[in-house]
């Protein structure tokens, strides 16, 4: 098995002398006569300063190799530089008679026990192995992890390696501020658009709790003191309804915001839906509303209890605010997903204007219509729910047909 | 910037190299040498390397270049100190050390640099005797 011992990048001449070191190092370690550890370390270095000249820079892994017949060490150095050109006239330069440059790699073969180059456009690969070991060395995995770790101990070579160290840490320490920075600026992000909702959802609530306030102001001031005066007990009346609607509101919205308080359960819908019917028995009766169930291809998802019961009793309840003057029909089906369950349902109710009002129904205190009696929260606290751990939502309707949500709810581990 | 020193013994200038060279260094080295001959007219270069781990062909073409530069200038170079598997390792090599001379140890080589000064001086004084005579 060839094992990685240790490797370093080739990005300046500092960098040959301390491939250099390594080799010797490595070659002092597996056993091998001072001599041969020289030519290996000479070879590498060979190989390390060309690649630096015509690649510009590179690496070098030091691999041992305990698996062949003969055991071995070895260094591969790769670049990607543009790839060697004529390589086998270069192979074939003699260095006794050839004057110039160029002779490193011929150097290096002479100096390794087995060579191997390979040099394409994409880059060089040299392999300098060697196999010639003055004594019996075993090179087994236990022996190999202590040389890494002798190596990864010892004392820095020289300030260079040192500072090359300590360079690379920097690096990975500023890598990591840079994710870091990416995720803050997400958060950001999405802080700004909660705030804007926040906003908007200040805006709407302070617009309903101010309606019924001016009413009430006024009738009071119309009063006489003793007089009782059925048609402004009435206003009264209905404005300290709204203030008292809108008021619980809000506080389910605060309920839904803090979903630490609720329980992770395995919810059956079938279940489920039982007990929201027996909630809305009074207006499903009166109003003879059909409700189809299908919750064979998924029957159970793992799931906030009070959230699944609350998403299902507000979309229940608006089918029947706002029914058309056809008998209510509702379906409901689920299927499984990857990370949850579908959940379908569907009403033949009086459907809503999406061409106008597709951005708004998702929005707090926002209503679409006159008809019925209701604080434009519903919607809001569905989608609050659905969304809280990665779920989402979509609505296509109808005016007049009906209306049809689509839920993809995940479920909680 | 690191900076091999290189120091003045009489006619002589001695260079140890404690480190080992890489590239920027090595080419320094040559053309402050280069540059100390000319101004200490210095007869000869003794350089130590027993301190120098790496002798590659990088190395040897160094040590060629600065050889056969003081040739030039009239200077003798002569490297020293150099480690048994570093021989070995040349040897392999067949690397062309053109016009390096070697010496064992510093003390040989300062030998080797007075001996060959001498030799020098003689040949000057015959050549100069020539002329006296050529003169008359």
């Amino acid at each position: 098995m060839k094992i990685e011992v240790t490797k370093l990048n080739i990005a300046n001449e500092m960098d040959v002398v301390l491939a250099h070191r390594r080799a010797m190092q490595i070659a002092k370690f597996a056993g091998i006569s001072l001599p041969e550890q020289t030519r290996f370390a000479t070879a590498v270095s060979e190989i390390c300063r060309n690649c630096l000249e015509y690649a510009r820079e590179g690496n070098i892994i030091f691999y041992a190799d305990n698996d062949s017949e003969k055991a071995a060490i070895e260094a591969e150095i790769r670049d990607k530089g543009k790839g060697i050109t004529g390589l086998d006239k270069i192979l074939e330069r003699d260095p006794l008679t050839y004057r110039g440059r160029g002779l490193g790699i011929i150097f290096a073969r002479r100096l390794s026990d087995q060579f191997e180059i390979r040099s394409g456009t994409g880059g060089t690969v040299v392999r300098i192995r060697k196999t010639s070991f003055s004594k019996k060395t075993s090179l087994s995995k236990i022996i190999i992890d202590g040389w890494k770790k002798h190596i990864q101990d010892e004392p820095s070579l020289s300030a260079y390696e040192e500072l090359k160290i300590r360079n690379a840490q920097l690096l990975e320490i500023t890598d990591e501020l840079r994710q870091q920075k990416d995720q803050i600026e997400l958060l950001n992000q999405r802080l700004r658009q909660s705030n804007k909702n926040m906003q908007e959802f200040t805006f709407a609530i302070s617009h309903d709790l101010k309606t019924p306030l001016t009413s009430l102001k006024l009738s009071l001031s119309l009063m006489q003191p003793g007089e009782k005066d059925a048609r402004l007990t009435d206003v009264i009346n209905r404005s300290v309804n709204r203030l008292d609607k809108t008021i619980h509101g809000l506080i389910d919205i605060l309920h839904i915001q803090n979903p630490d308080k609720q329980v992770i359960r395995d919810v059956r819908f079938a279940q489920l839906m039982q007990e929201v019917e027996e909630d809305h028995r009074a207006s499903i009766q009166s109003t003879k509303a059909k409700i189809h169930l299908n919750f064979k291809k998924a029957e159970t998802l793992s799931y906030l209890e009070g959230y699944a019961k609350s998403i299902l009793t507000n979309l229940i309840s608006n089918s029947v605010k706002y029914r058309s003057a056809l008998p209510l029909s509702i379906t409901i089906l689920t299927e499984p997903t990857k990370k949850g369950v579908r959940l379908t349902y569907t009403d033949n109710g009086i459907g809503i204007d999406l061409s106008q009002n597709s951005s708004d129904i998702f929005k707090p205190f926002r209503r679409l219509t006159t008809v019925g009696e209701g604080k434009g929260i519903g919607l809001y606290m569905i989608k609050t729910m659905v969304e809280n751990n990665g779920g989402s939502v979509q609505v296509s309707s109808t005016p007049g047909t009906g209306t049809t949500f689509i839920f993809d709810l995940v479920k909680y581990e | 910037m690191e900076k091999i020193p290189i120091l003045k013994m009489g006619d002589f200038l001695l260079v140890t190299v404690q480190i080992d060279l890489y590239d920027r260094l090595a080419l320094n080295l040559e053309a402050d040498l280069v540059n100390m001959i000319n101004k200490h007219q210095a007869k000869g270069v003794l350089i130590d390397i027993s301190a120098v781990n790496i002798v590659d062909s990088f190395m040897g073409r160094i040590l060629s270049n600065i050889a056969q530069m003081s040739k030039i200038l009239d200077a003798l170079t002569v490297v020293v100190g150099m480690q048994p598997a570093v021989a070995i390792t040349l040897i392999e090599l067949g690397l062309p050390m053109t016009g390096v001379r070697t010496a064992l140890n510093v003390e040989k080589g300062m030998e080797l640099l007075k001996r060959n000064r001498i030799l020098d001086s003689e040949e000057e004084e015959t050549t100069s005797t020539d002329e006296d005579d050529s003169a008359e």
